[in-house]
């Protein structure tokens, strides 16, 4: 279970400081599926990030099961984020020099898997996909629904606990986005904790829960 | 990440932007061998700077030469008159340029005598690798060894200069065909040497003869002369005879008939001058050492622009693909595991610009420069002091294109990284 007790975030720019997260107090349950919702600005990212262990929090607690995330050095951060946590970005964030094939190793790389072990499981994840086809092709030679599923199978690959996904179907076509999300459904249902940022409301609720987030403060946290 | 697995990945990265890496190789490989060229005329200078410091701290005494002042070398009475020099009583080693012993530096090889003793440019025969080689001192620029003379000279004899003789690019009175000479260079390796001819004018060597070294015994000379003119006479075109007087006689006397000797060849006072080695050699010193100062200066500057290209380079590369490095972040890399990455990808840039401008320079410096011509031995400063100044000019660069970056990269947080992407 995520939970957030009292988190604050203020980010300082040439002296102006900024209340990203204003006592953010949150419970999440492994195996939910929640959108965060809120306009631009209101703090969707910087929380994503926390719980991404991306970004340290400035007060508050942040725990993860019995582990005190909040108290962790950033080399503890590192490994946590290793451990548990694996990201989904609106715009993919594949590697252009990489083909489909090694994008999806890439989160097997730091965990010294062999390379046989590797290929098993990043062509598992690409059939899950149904992208096996496409191993051999690089971003740019694939369509943006073939990208996000390719970045699904990279966020999979590690078999964290926690997807999150900032703005997943932005920059897709609603037919696109709705097949994407459909993916987001199963990967769910395997068991995964999943977080999805967005800006569209019928993204939000396909998922089980709805936070919805304003100037830093949960406005609505409702099933 | 294992070693395996980062070494793999920042290769990988680099084969995949072969544009890029290519670009930051040539531009190194310009700047070694910049920074190259320049550090072996610093250190053929400093050399021969260090000797003269270490000659003129127990400077030679009764070492002089005569400068020409104004007298037209290409006059016969003037040539006569260099001729008639090898004569005097007292004298007791002639050359050209320089005649010594172990421990000398040969001055520079001078052009107009050459001129005088024969029209063609000098050749001396060098055994080397079992053979004999030509050795075309015209291209010699500037002395860079030390010598010790196989055949004890028999300087006593005034053998008149009618004829050109050669060897290792001084003249000496009673040189003869197959008298046998070793030249010892800087990385110790021994050259043996043969007269295999003396030259009339306009002549070439014909004959040849080979040298079983295991006959040749070193006997080093008693005489030594080191003579180095000030700054502004350091022309290849300023001529001058340089000699040793024997303990028997004064300076004043060996000036004294030398002087009649000119004037017997309708030469006047003013057109020679005698130089003394310890003056010369103190004169010549300040000068060099502003100039070996600056060469260094030259060096330090394009070591220093050579770091701040090379920083600018990698920042703009890293600021390029900051996007990578938060990818990687999110996929679970470590901050570690990016440092070892351009670490490594810095190492292999290092290691391929320096082997390529060495194997350049090597190339260059064999064509155009014969291997043989020892006076200018770019090659051997190159072999023994340069490559190793230029790995740690490399190594330097490294380690700075290495941290700035590497500053850059961990003064975002990975959540910054990570807003590069969204």
């Amino acid at each position: 279970m995520i939970r957030l007790n009292n988190v604050t975030k203020i980010y300082e720019t040439q002296g102006i400081k900024t209340n990203a997260l204003n006592g953010i107090s949150l419970e999440i349950e492994d195996g939910e599926m929640i959108a965060v919702m809120g306009p631009s600005g209101s703090g969707k990212s910087t929380l994503l990030n926390i719980i991404g262990c991306m970004d340290t929090l400035t007060s508050g607690k942040y725990e993860y099961n019995e582990c005190e995330v909040s108290a962790l050095k950033q080399g503890q951060l590192n490994a946590f984020r290793k451990k548990h946590v694996s990201f989904v970005f609106q715009n993919f964030a594949l590697m252009k020099d990489y083909t489909v094939y090694e994008n999806v190793e890439l989160p097997l790389l730091p965990r010294n898997i062999s390379k046989k072990e590797r290929k098993k499981i990043v062509n598992e994840k690409l059939e899950l996909m149904g992208i096996s086809e496409l191993a051999k092709k690089f971003p740019t030679q694939i369509s943006g629904g073939q990208q996000q599923r390719c970045a699904i199978a990279r966020a999979l690959v590690a078999e964290n606990d926690i997807i999150l996904a900032d703005e997943p179907t932005g920059a897709l076509d609603s037919k696109t986005g709705d097949d994407i999300m459909e993916i987001f459904k199963q990967v769910n249902k395997m068991g995964k904790t999943v977080i999805i940022i967005t800006h569209d409301q019928k993204v939000a609720e396909k998922c089980n829960r709805i936070i919805k987030i304003e100037d830093g403060k949960i406005k609505i946290n409702a099933k | 990440m294992s070693i395996k697995n980062i070494f793999k990945f920042s290769l990988d990265n680099m084969s995949r932007s072969k544009k890029k890496l290519a670009i930051v190789v040539l531009l190194q490989v310009v700047v070694f061998i910049l920074v190259g060229q320049v550090l072996i005329e610093y250190n053929k200078q400093k050399y021969i700077l260090d000797k003269c410091e270490n000659i003129l701290s127990a400077p030679p005494e009764k070492c002089e030469a005569i400068d020409f002042e104004s007298a037209d070398l290409s006059e016969e009475k003037t040539i006569e008159f260099v001729k008639e020099i090898y004569k005097t009583e007292g004298l007791l080693a002639v050359g050209h340029d320089c005649a010594g012993v172990q421990g000398i530096v040969s001055t520079i090889f001078n052009g107009e005598l050459r001129n005088i003793q024969s029209s063609n440019p000098y050749k001396t025969y060098i055994e080397m690798d079992d053979s004999l080689r030509c050795r075309d001192t015209q291209k010699s620029l500037i002395p860079y060894y030390e010598f010790d003379y196989v055949d004890k000279l028999d300087i006593s004899k005034n053998q008149p200069m009618d004829t050109a003789y050669l060897i290792l690019g001084n003249a000496y009175k009673d040189i003869k065909v197959g008298s046998e000479h070793i030249e010892v260079l800087e990385n110790g390796i021994e050259v043996h040497f043969v007269v295999v001819g003396i030259l009339e004018k306009g002549e070439e060597f014909v004959e040849t003869k080979l040298v079983d070294p295991q006959e040749i015994e070193i006997i080093n000379c008693d005489y030594e002369i080191f003579i180095m003119y000030p700054m502004e006479d350091y022309q290849y075109s300023r001529p001058y005879v340089s000699y040793a007087i024997d303990k028997k006689h004064t300076v004043e006397e060996i000036h004294n008939k030398i002087i009649e000797t000119a004037e017997k060849y309708g030469l006047a006072r003013d057109d020679i001058s005698f130089l003394n080695a310890k003056k010369s050699l103190e004169i010549y010193n300040e000068p060099m050492n502003y100039v070996v100062g600056m060469i260094l200066d030259i060096a330090i500057i394009i070591t220093i622009a050579t770091v701040l290209v090379s920083i600018c380079i990698q920042s703009v590369t890293i600021i390029d693909s900051m996007n990578v490095y938060g990818i990687m972040y999110a996929n679970g890399v470590t901050r570690k595991d990016v440092t070892l990455m351009l670490v490594l990808e810095n190492l292999v840039k290092l290691i391929l610009s320096i082997i390529t401008a060495y194997a350049f320079a090597r190339c260059y410096y064999s064509l155009a420069f014969d291997e043989t011509v020892t006076f200018s031995n770019e090659l051997a400063v190159l072999n023994s002091i340069v490559i190793y100044q230029v790995i740690g000019i490399g190594l330097l660069v490294m380690v700075a294109s290495t941290i700035v970056p590497l500053i850059i990269i961990n003064r975002n947080t990975p959540s910054k990284l990570i807003r590069e992407i969204m």
